[in-house]
């Protein structure tokens, strides 16, 4: 009898929780494991040494400087990001003709992977024959270097990522503001409330655990961004593009340093967790 | 929402308008690149004029070399097939997953949630470093089997069946129980059939996945034979590098294809994110 109640639960639950068990779990684990740990190349053997990565990492000029430019670039694309696709779930609200043909040509740039999207930006910022210069220079503003300018690389990042990003988090939006009863809105327009307060009083409370949602997910994803450091600037110039994930990939598979990366993932972790837990906070999501 | 004044109209066209050119332009500036022969690709850019968007030469040419010369068909099939089959599998094990949580009572129930969380938490990148050195003790490096059966479990999929199934009428499972059914059975021809948005918004975040996923394949691949189409992508970008109307060409169609998978089915996509995910 008790037998039966378990054959159930367990035969649906087995497939994946195997599967998250042997790659998820166990990958973790074994990774904060390995932080603790040092191999040495001279006695072809492996050494618990404590802390020692840790500190390795944490007075390590460039790794430091892989957190600076890391937490910069997500202190100013995930406001970025989620204000500017809020405000395109909201245009894509809004009642006009063609609303539907605007969401749908909206829609298809979420299949354009990050890998194309630096690809084709990478043409477009070209320095001597890019696209963008020839819009500046129709406005009287010269040749521009981007990417290849230490000032100017992150922000050109970071304008990437926001052209990449935008649709995939609007979509998320959309489907939260379809859900806003619109009793509450027609209560709103017989008390007079003009648009902006309908907004702020209505539109917006209403969507805290959308915000909140999409404001988490955005922040990962962004923390764990690689691919612009792999394919357009190598982390450069001086640095300026060296994300986290990229110095923890140069670790571990250039410099063969797997130990030190793992600290540098554990460190990664505790820092995005952080960040996830305080934007929890001032969003109010605990209230739930 | 009310009906509009005619100046807020104009202004609601107008972002509109810039919003589409700043999204599309880089794109249609690709489409129209792939058309043209090598040599005429950086001649109408500067000064901006109307050529700039039309190709004077039209050729098929980078197309044609793409898939002939560069074997680029062999890399899209080859995410074609990753994507399906994880989509297939992930759906099918996520979902038998997501229905557990929802309802059946079970020991450890809520340990085993709270793992599957965290998972979510923590993504696949930064595994990659342990589960690299997994798949080379089980020969798996160089196979399909790297590519797809790490990523068939996954948190976010099962967390959304969850939500999905919490909400599924108890009086549809109990009259399939006095009807003789048992779990599998009523799994499969109750619960199945009346998941289907929940099933194409999973779906497709994990064809996503699968499809723009780079990191992880530049890991577990090797021979020319099994890139994916991001890592062919990238490799006709460094080994090629002079053939940029090849690699716009090649973007194009990384990016069509989805596309086409995406758009007949947007509609449940939103539905399905809606009766989920973002809400609890």
């Amino acid at each position: 009898m008790k037998w039966k109640r378990i054959a159930a639960p367990l035969l649906f639950l087995t497939p994946a929780m195997l599967g998250i068990m042997v790659f998820k779990v166990f990958p973790i684990l074994q990774g904060v494991f390995d932080s603790f740990f040092q191999y040495s190349f001279i006695n072809q053997k492996t050494y618990f040494t404590g802390f020692q990565n840790y500190i390795d990492a944490l007075t390590d000029p460039v790794f430091l400087n892989s957190i600076k430019v890391t937490m910069i670039f997500n202190i100013i694309v995930n406001p970025l990001q989620v204000f500017i696709s809020f405000g395109l779930g909201l245009l894509l609200m809004v009642k006009v003709k063609g609303q539907k043909a605007f969401r749908t040509i909206h829609l298809i740039p979420i299949t354009v992977s990050f890998t194309i999207a630096c690809i084709l930006w990478g043409v477009l910022m070209n320095p001597e024959q890019g696209l963008l210069n020839s819009v500046l220079n129709i406005f009287g503003i010269p040749n521009q270097q981007f990417l290849f300018d230490k000032a100017q690389a992150l922000p050109g990042v970071i304008g990437i990522a926001t052209w990449k990003g935008v649709g995939y988090w609007a979509l998320f939006f959309i489907s939260g503001l379809e859900e806003i009863p619109s009793q509450l809105y027609e209560a709103a327009a017989i008390d007079g409330s003009g648009p902006w307060n309908t907004l702020l009083h209505i539109t917006i409370p209403q969507m805290k655990r959308t915000v909140l949602f999409v404001v988490i997910s955005d922040t990962i994803s962004n923390f764990l961004l690689f691919v612009p450091a792999y394919i357009l600037t190598n982390g450069g110039p001086e640095g300026s593009t060296d994300f986290m994930m990229f110095e923890i990939f140069k670790n571990a598979y250039a410099y063969s340093n797997v130990n030190l990366a793992s600290a540098m993932i554990v460190i990664l972790l505790v820092i995005m967790l952080a960040v996830v837990g305080a934007e929890t906070m001032l969003l109010g999501g605990r209230d739930e | 929402m009310n009906r509009l004044k005619g100046k807020t109209k104009i202004v609601i066209y107008f972002l509109h308008a810039v919003l589409l050119a700043v999204v599309f332009l880089p794109l249609i500036f690709a489409l129209v690149s792939s058309f043209r022969p090598l040599e005429d690709l950086y001649k109408y850019i500067r000064p901006l004029s109307i050529e700039t968007f039309i190709p004077k030469n039209f050729t098929l040419d980078a197309y044609k070399d793409i898939f002939v010369k560069y074997r680029f068909g062999t890399s899209v099939m080859n995410s074609v097939f990753v994507a399906a089959v994880t989509v297939i599998a992930g759906v099918i094990v996520n979902a038998l997953a997501g229905f557990a949580f929802a309802k059946f009572q079970f020991p450890c129930k809520r340990l085993l949630f709270g793992i599957v969380l965290i998972t979510f938490m923590v993504p696949f990148e930064l595994l990659s470093i342990n589960l690299y050195s997994m798949m080379i003790d089980f020969g798996w490096v160089d196979t399909f089997f790297a590519l797809i059966v790490p990523s068939v479990p996954n948190g976010m999929v099962i967390f959304l069946f969850r939500q999905y199934y919490l909400g599924f009428p108890d009086y549809l499972l109990e009259t399939a129980k006095i009807d003789g059914l048992n779990w599998w059975e009523i799994f499969w021809r109750v619960v199945m059939p009346n998941s289907k948005a929940v099933c194409i918004s999973s779906g497709l975040v994990l064809f996503l996945n699968q499809w723009e996923s780079f990191l992880w394949p530049v890991l577990v691949t090797r021979s020319e034979n099994m890139q994916t189409i991001q890592i062919a992508l990238n490799s006709f970008r460094t080994q090629y590098t002079k053939e940029w109307n090849n690699i716009f060409a090649a973007s194009i169609i990384a990016f069509l294809i989805p596309i086409l998978i995406i758009l007949p089915l947007q509609k449940f996509y939103v539905e399905g994110i809606t009766s989920t995910g973002s809400k609890e």
